[in-house]
């Protein structure tokens, strides 16, 4: 063990995930330029990319800010800042500007804030303070049952503003909590009642409950008659869940969900074309990627992103520039680069010796995780298309600063790691 | 606890791995999206190249092109305007543009449609200058063509929008663009059109022009249409028309040297502008409906009718070449023919009984003697059915009971019977020479258009042969030739000897026979007159209409420039009006003037509207 005041030098950071975030940044900033090139407005701050370009120079100020900040006193208050973060999203109910319907953020003048972005920082740190408390067992039902809430509470006020994309990502703290204890079968389980949630949509409540009801019977007569045992009890708990989850799925996605929403679904699912509406979007980013081959068209020849093809393609269809401009090659780089920063964090989270700044690294691991799953899997016409940006690489100023702070203080933690804090 | 990350790991991997799998699926194994990508992007600009002009044998410009503007719009961009000022400057009235502006949007909001069509410069000028009082709106120029005269429009024909069809076998063509319809348009089309220029550009979303695909690499050049010079004199084909006002029928000239078209009028018919200016639908429309004059029928090309007396040239021709007749032939005629206990055939030649050579029954148009000849000829073989088929084969030679296979889209075969026709009719050797006599002169199942009639003129006066009549004479001036099948001879199969006789006849048509009224002073012409009956049903009663008029010609009689066919619907006996009018073109063909005024007031004044008005009612 070493010394309590052991000075930490800059070259305990980890340089590789500060390598890896530096050349997503950079790919970022070149593809908004990209998309915005060829209508460039005369003054070079009126340009998104050279907006990102300052949003990022202020991260640099941040990452400068966090390396003279104390990492006890952030552990210290991180149940105050998490209870801060959530008075931030009752207030953006409240004081919020209303764009498009959506009470999502802070306006100043001419500069907007998204308080959801940073209270997937809080959130993170409260998550943290509580399972990191000694009494704290998450197998203990009373214990989960917080650690639930702790999540749920900014979903819910999310939820409210409305922002879908924002409050999935939540869900994605889930995995910390694997981490930390809960059983795989749990997850199996949700993953199952998913899975028959999306058949149920896709083929329709009754051949669903058909065929469940058919490997029920062939199930339990294979049982009974080859070896001579009973399944009944357990098969008949597993089918009338499973019924219950068919019943309950048709419900709400005829009753609950909007119409965008299920239009959404139904689009991914294949089950309805819809090239001027909802599905325009999928459309235009599925033309510019395909067409990018191999090696991408080029900045001169990217037609699709130079006609403005792709509404929104700088925030959350930024991916589209770098699959048509770069192709393949281009689409392979940006991947292999952001797995290769997950499993950088992945494998700091595991060095880690303490359980706050582990869970800390779990945190940002699964959120960076879920941003980049759901971000692609949308982009690419696998999953609904929800607003879920690309960290650091799309347009943005909450976000790139949210996941800095997270990064980088986990950083931070890492660097410290040997010390006993 | 070093499970549970490698678990959380594979899940990353997993994840990795589909999008990385569908990333490939969709930039290296499917293709579509390239050609996808273009379509949203590459945009073709058509540059519409200048249609060709079209000049008639004397170079004088007949068809040429001329600027017209239309308003058009784009519903989305259009803000509220005064309308009233908009009535104003354009002249249009309210309900049309309140019925326009519907139709365009419901067309399309952000498409352009038009509003007010073909504007010349003088009406567009106001609302040019005014133009940016109404956002939303711009001015489009177009092409429209522009005629030098007032006549010829079956010639020339007319050009309209390309219909789905065309479009469907012609790939040149897009929707909007123009295509000759009718008349030299039509059969030039390819000539006369020009090469489209296409340009490639890359727009946006907006159908908003970003820039030149490739720099232009791709784009090609509009080549203007070509030239076109017709053989039609139009100084000649104007007068025709002239004489035709009040008459209906069709008048046909030919050079017979060439075989080239001098004059082609139907009549009634309408002027050319009449298909072209702002209102060419409406007027299509009526043209098309007016089934009592029906002036898109080319009467010259399409009519076919009893060609009558002039036919009994071609019965004279074959029965000389046959050697059934000699030049000393004579057949008694006593005001007719009886050819079975009750079959006549009347004749008006006025032989009273005396004997008839060849001069006098073409002279007088001698019945009798023609039927004679056409029966040597069918029963010149034992079996009628094999002299009828020589017979048909013989005057199909000529030109008749074909396709002449004229450059001109329209025409009739007209009818030449044969063993077949016979055969189906009567049964198989059921029939004989006297069945089909009427053929002889003219009558009976043949029949003929104007300007195969004519045709046989030019075949006459060539001694044996003619050239394809054809309206063409010369292509992008010379560079381009002309279709070699209008410089091969058609031989008739008959010896040039038996034309002498049969033409210096016909010379004496006009000194002494049926034509003698006709005759011009400086002129030896050769002609043939012709009359064809025919009758309506009225309440169930027939009654018989006055005749159709025909008369052949050509002229001079030692160096012929022009060949003639004049057919007058009901126009009474050929002397009467088709024989004056034959001579009063050739006259004006080959001396430029008119030498008889007399015979060209009386032709002015002759109106048959009144017995048009009485068939069409009654039938």
């Amino acid at each position: 063990m070493r010394t309590k005041n052991r000075r930490v030098n800059i070259t305990d950071y980890d340089w590789v995930s500060i390598i890896l975030f530096v050349g997503l940044v950079i790919i970022g900033i070149l593809s908004i330029y990209s998309t915005e090139y060829n209508n460039l407005k005369t003054h070079f701050i009126n340009n998104f990319y050279s907006k990102q370009i300052l949003w990022a120079s202020i991260s640099m100020l941040i990452i400068i800010a966090i390396g003279f900040v104390s990492i006890k006193k952030i552990k210290n208050l991180s149940s105050i800042i998490y209870l801060a973060g959530l008075l931030s999203l009752i207030l953006v109910l409240i004081f919020g500007a209303n764009i498009n319907g959506n009470k999502s953020w802070f306006r100043f003048g001419n500069f907007s804030i998204q308080p959801a972005e940073f209270v997937k920082v809080t959130t993170v740190l409260g998550l943290a303070a509580l399972l990191s408390d000694i009494d704290f067992n998450i197998n203990r039902l009373k214990d989960f049952a917080k650690a639930t809430l702790l999540i749920f509470a900014p979903v819910l006020l999310i939820l409210m503003q409305p922002d879908l994309g924002s409050a999935i990502v939540f869900l994605s703290l889930f995995l910390v909590l694997y981490r930390e204890g809960i059983d795989l079968k749990y997850y199996l389980i949700i993953f199952y009642l998913s899975s028959l949630f999306i058949l149920t949509i896709y083929w329709g409540k009754n051949t669903i409950l058909i065929i469940f009801t058919l490997l029920y019977i062939i199930l339990n007569l294979i049982y009974y008659f080859k070896l001579k045992k009973t399944l009944l009890l357990k098969t008949s708990i597993f089918l009338a869940i499973t019924y219950l989850t068919i019943f309950s799925t048709d419900i709400i996605f005829r009753k609950v969900l909007k119409p965008h929403q299920r239009n959404r679904i139904e689009i991914v699912l294949g089950k309805k074309k819809d090239d001027r509406g909802t599905g325009y979007n999928l459309k235009q980013a599925l033309i510019a990627i395909g067409s990018g081959g191999l090696t991408g068209k080029g900045l001169n020849m990217s037609t699709q992103t130079k006609g403005y093809f792709i509404p929104e393609q700088h925030t959350d269809w930024i991916f589209t520039v770098i699959g048509e401009r770069w192709g393949f090659v281009g689409g392979i780089l940006l991947i292999t680069l952001y797995l290769a920063l997950l499993y950088r964090i992945l494998f700091l989270a595991e060095r880690q010796k303490q359980k706050f700044s582990r869970i800390v690294g779990y945190g940002l691991l699964s959120i960076l995780f879920i941003h980049f799953s759901l971000n692609l899997l949308m982009v690419l016409g696998i999953f609904p298309t929800i607003g879920i940006p690309l960290p650091f690489v799309s347009y943005g100023g909450s976000s790139l600063w949210a996941f800095t702070i997270l990064l980088f203080l986990f950083l931070k933690f890492d660097a410290h790691r040997k010390e006993d804090w | 606890m070093k499970q549970k990350a490698f678990v959380i790991g594979f899940l990353i991997f997993l994840i990795g791995l589909i999008i990385s799998l569908r990333l490939f699926y969709l930039q290296i194994i499917d293709n579509k999206y390239h050609d996808l990508s273009l379509r949203n992007a590459l945009k073709k600009e058509y540059v519409i190249p200048e249609r060709g002009y079209i000049y008639d044998r004397n170079g004088k410009l007949l068809v040429s092109n001329l600027q017209v503007y239309d308003i058009m719009a784009i519903p989305k961009q259009i803000k509220a305007f005064d309308t009233l000022k908009f009535l104003e400057l354009t002249g249009i009235d309210k309900k049309k543009l309140i019925s326009n502006l519907k139709k365009a949007k419901a067309y399309s909001y952000n498409k352009a449609s038009l509003i007010v069509p073909k504007l010349y410069k003088n009406e567009i000028a106001l609302f040019a200058e005014n133009i940016l009082d109404f956002p939303g709106f711009f001015i489009q120029k177009r092409s429209i063509r522009k005629y030098h005269t007032k006549s010829a429009a079956n010639v020339l024909g007319f050009i309209r929008e390309v219909n789905p069809v065309e479009i469907k076998n012609d790939p040149f063509y897009m929707s909007g663009d123009l295509i000759g319809k009718a008349g030299v348009e039509k059969a030039y089309e390819k000539i006369l059109r020009g090469r489209k220029g296409v340009k490639f550009f890359l727009t946006d979303k907006f159908n908003r022009k970003i820039e030149n695909y490739k720099k232009g690499a791709m784009d090609t050049s509009a080549i203007a249409g070509k030239d076109l010079k017709i053989s039609i004199d139009i100084k000649l084909q104007e007068f025709a028309d002239s004489l035709m006002v009040g008459k209906r029928g069709a008048i046909v000239a030919i050079e017979p040297q060439t075989g080239e078209i001098l004059a082609l009028v139907t009549a009634p018919s309408f002027p050319p502008e009449f298909l072209s200016g702002r209102n060419s639908s409406k007027n299509f429309n009526k043209l098309f409906r007016d089934k009592q004059n029906r002036p898109l029928l080319d009467r010259g090309l399409q009519g076919a009718y009893p060609p009558g007396s002039p036919f009994k040239l071609i019965t004279a021709l074959i029965g000389l070449q046959e050697g059934v007749i000699q030049s000393n032939t004579s057949y008694r005629c006593n005001h007719g023919f009886k050819y079975g206990r009750k079959a006549h055939m009347f004749c008006h030649c006025g032989a009273n009984g005396r004997k008839v050579k060849l001069p006098w029954a073409i002279i007088k148009s001698c019945n009798t003697y023609f039927a004679n000849s056409y029966m040597k000829i069918i029963d010149k073989y034992e079996n009628p059915a094999k002299g009828m088929d020589n017979w048909s084969n013989r005057v199909k030679q000529f030109g008749l009971g074909k396709y002449l296979n004229t450059d001109l889209p329209v025409g009739s075969k007209g009818f030449i019977p044969d063993s077949k026709f016979y055969d189906r009719y009567y049964g198989k050797n059921r029939w004989g020479s006297t069945y089909t006599l009427s053929n002889g002169i003219g009558q009976g199942e043949v029949s003929t258009t104007p300007i195969q009639l004519a045709n046989v003129m030019t075949a006459i006066s060539n001694k044996g042969f003619y050239y394809t009549p054809h309206i063409i004479k010369e292509i992008d001036h010379g560079k381009i030739p002309i279709d070699q099948r209008f410089q091969t001879k058609n031989y008739t199969g008959i010896d040039s000897i038996y034309f002498s006789p049969v033409i210096d006849d016909m010379a004496k048509v006009y000194t002494q026979g049926t034509a003698k009224y006709s005759r011009l002073k400086n002129l030896e012409l050769c002609g043939k007159t012709g009359t064809s009956e025919n009758k309506i049903k009225i309440d169930g009663k027939v009654i018989k209409l006055p005749d159709h008029s025909i008369f052949v010609a050509f002229g001079p009689k030692n160096n012929p420039k022009i060949a003639v066919a004049v057919f007058i619907e009901n126009g009474g006996y050929g002397a009467t009006i088709a024989a004056p009018i034959a001579s009063l073109i050739i006259d004006k063909y080959v001396t430029g003037k008119i030498s008889r005024k007399d015979l060209l007031n009386r032709i002015l004044d002759i109106n048959l509207e009144d017995i048009y008005k009485m068939k069409f009612h009654e039938n």
